[in-house]
């Protein structure tokens, strides 16, 4: 782990090396201990504000204004993780020029990378970030913010026609200029043999040991509850567990008197106390 | 983890439960809380009240030394959550610096933004003009309580978290800004960092709902801020702290599990991914040139 900002130069230079682990953020506090891990690169965005902060089912409700409201402090709070954030759901669509002003926004918000969902033309909008000089990552396969389109969250690459579109929208998204692809559940045989035509670096969620990096909501590495239930994640511990115990315990201490404790209270004397009371009687 | 209808009460608390529980003696437990994960948490615990503190929001959400840099828009975002999420508990959320001082005008219409998003009451901190403020918000019909004792959106002035109340004088003038609180029209107040037999006086004397936070005891009901209680990291820690759990140890070695398991390819393994028909994957390398 080094210690210093992780860059998207420092990132490419692992292609090969080992893997590359994103996991997502939300606020300053977890940024403190994703900056602490052995985590290269951490996402926030689109879905974040939308699904883990307002709970949700899908990204699409969330606008610039909110995401940039939450994402400007975390960006400030890193200090070597490598910050990726996506544009929410209709600020890239309309036009490049749209697409471009959104992702400068990022960029001064503080952002390393910005990240766009979607082929077909949503690729001329990513080309025109890249060509601004604005690091941008691709997402290929099961795209939230396309939910409505894929109908729910399933598979994408099943068949080899699925899994051929895949493969020629991941080739479209790297001559468009992108750093990085996400694939999001593609087959693991379709997701490594996609990795190794690739120059650029890609990220698997849900999609096999095979990609450059592996991807994973911070909140399900903890046991978090999330308002959709992850399916192909994992948990490492039961933080929610932990922290409920923590919780009954202090209703259980207030219910008794006994929260806060008695050494850790306010105090005064009993001379200005006694004082106290002549004044107000 | 069940889902959170079947586990809590459907029943939103109200003003009305509230002043039942000071009445009976029941204390009253709240809790911050500002997204999806820590409002099932304070939820599924039973905890009557939730507050976006906007204090513990700046030192754990927003990185800032104070409550000072706080602005409406961030309130909205997150008691939109709360608004959206919470079945059971009584929302309190905070006017942020800014954004009722100026006028009666501005504290009306930030308050009725909160309310609109969610919060089930508003509340505004310190005396003098404050009172003001809580008269025409009460006169409105809109639910308002203060915040006396240390005041952190007057850090500047009252200089570093501390006791407040702790000479007779400052008790004293304490104490009558509390019932002139009460006089304007608030239901209750958070006091902070006041000590208990000062409190006691104005949990007893007035109809005040009186929260203390930090370090205050002898109250109708007691806040605690979350990141705290469970041992998330934070800017900066509040002076009267009590950590039930150390979540940032735990987490730490949770996610640096995961990436160890990442790099030597123990994660994920097939369950975590999909399989595409062996025929389908054969008829695919060939549309690639690789078959």
């Amino acid at each position: 782990m080094q210690s210093k900002k992780v860059t998207v130069r420092d990132l490419l230079a692992l292609k090969g090396q080992r893997k590359i682990i994103n996991s997502s953020v939300m606020d300053v506090s977890m940024a403190a201990i994703i900056d602490a891990s052995d985590v290269d690169m951490t996402g926030a965005g689109a879905t974040v504000a939308a699904m883990v902060i307002q709970g949700h089912s899908s990204p699409i409700p969330a606008t610039l204004e909110q995401v940039l409201l939450y994402l400007r402090p975390i960006a400030c709070a890193l200090k070597r993780a490598l910050l990726s954030a996506t544009l929410p759901y209709g600020t890239y669509q309309v036009s490049n020029q749209e697409a471009l002003r959104a992702a400068v926004q990022y960029m001064q918000a503080g952002v390393d990378s910005v990240k766009v969902e979607g082929t077909g033309r949503v690729i001329e909008r990513i080309h025109a970030i890249t060509s601004a000089g604005i690091p941008c990552m691709g997402h290929v396969g099961m795209a939230p913010q396309q939910i409505h389109l894929t109908g729910g969250y399933r598979a994408i690459g099943r068949t080899a026609a699925e899994a051929q579109r895949v493969f020629k929208d991941a080739m479209l998204l790297q001559d468009a200029g992108v750093w990085m692809i996400e694939l999001e559940c593609v087959p693991w045989r379709v997701a490594e043999v996609i990795t190794k035509r690739l120059r650029v670096l890609t990220m698997g969620t849900g999609s096999g040991t095979g990609c450059d990096g592996q991807g994973l909501m911070t909140q399900d590495v903890w046991s978090l509850p999330q308002p959709v239930k992850p399916r192909l994640s994992k948990q490492y511990d039961d933080l929610y567990g932990m922290q409920l115990q923590a919780m009954l315990r202090f209703k259980e201490a207030v219910a008794k008197g006994e929260y806060p404790s008695d050494p850790n209270t306010a105090r005064i004397s009993s001379q200005e106390f006694e004082h106290f009371l002549e004044l107000i009687a | 983890m069940a889902a959170m209808s079947e586990k809590v009460l459907a029943r939103k608390t109200t003003l009305r439960d509230l002043k039942g529980m000071k009445a009976a003696g029941q204390p009253i437990a709240a809790a911050t809380a500002y997204d999806y994960a820590s409002i099932r948490l304070v939820e599924e615990a039973g905890i009557d009240m939730l507050v976006p503190d906007d204090w513990a929001m700046a030192t754990t959400l927003l990185g800032q030394p104070g409550a000072e840099g706080v602005t409406i828009e961030h309130l909205l975002f997150y008691v939109q959550a709360l608004g959206r999420l919470v079945q059971r508990a009584f929302i309190l959320a905070p006017l942020p610096f800014g954004s009722y001082e100026v006028s009666d005008e501005d504290a009306i219409r930030n308050a009725a933004r909160l309310i609109k998003a969610g919060a089930d009451s508003v509340k505004l901190q310190g005396a003098g003009p404050s009172i003001e403020r809580i008269r025409a918000l009460a006169e409105m019909g809109i639910p308002v309580a203060g915040h006396l004792g240390y005041m952190p959106q007057q850090a500047k002035r009252l200089g570093a978290e501390r006791v407040v109340g702790d000479t007779s004088e400052e008790a004293a003038q304490f104490y009558r800004d509390a019932l002139a609180l009460q006089a304007a029209g608030a239901w209750g107040v958070v006091l902070q960092n006041v000590p208990e037999p000062v409190a006691h006086q104005v949990t007893t004397r007035t109809h005040l709902i009186t929260m203390g936070a930090g370090g205050t005891r002898g109250c109708a009901g007691y806040l605690v801020q979350t990141h705290d209680l469970t041992g998330w990291p934070q800017h900066i820690r509040p002076l009267f702290s009590e950590p039930y759990a150390d979540f940032f140890e735990r987490a730490l070695v949770a996610l640096n599990r995961h990436c160890a398991e990442v790099q030597a390819l123990q994660f994920p393994t097939q369950e975590h991914t999909f399989e595409i028909d062996a025929q389908e994957f054969r008829a695919f390398l060939q549309q690639m040139g690789e078959g």
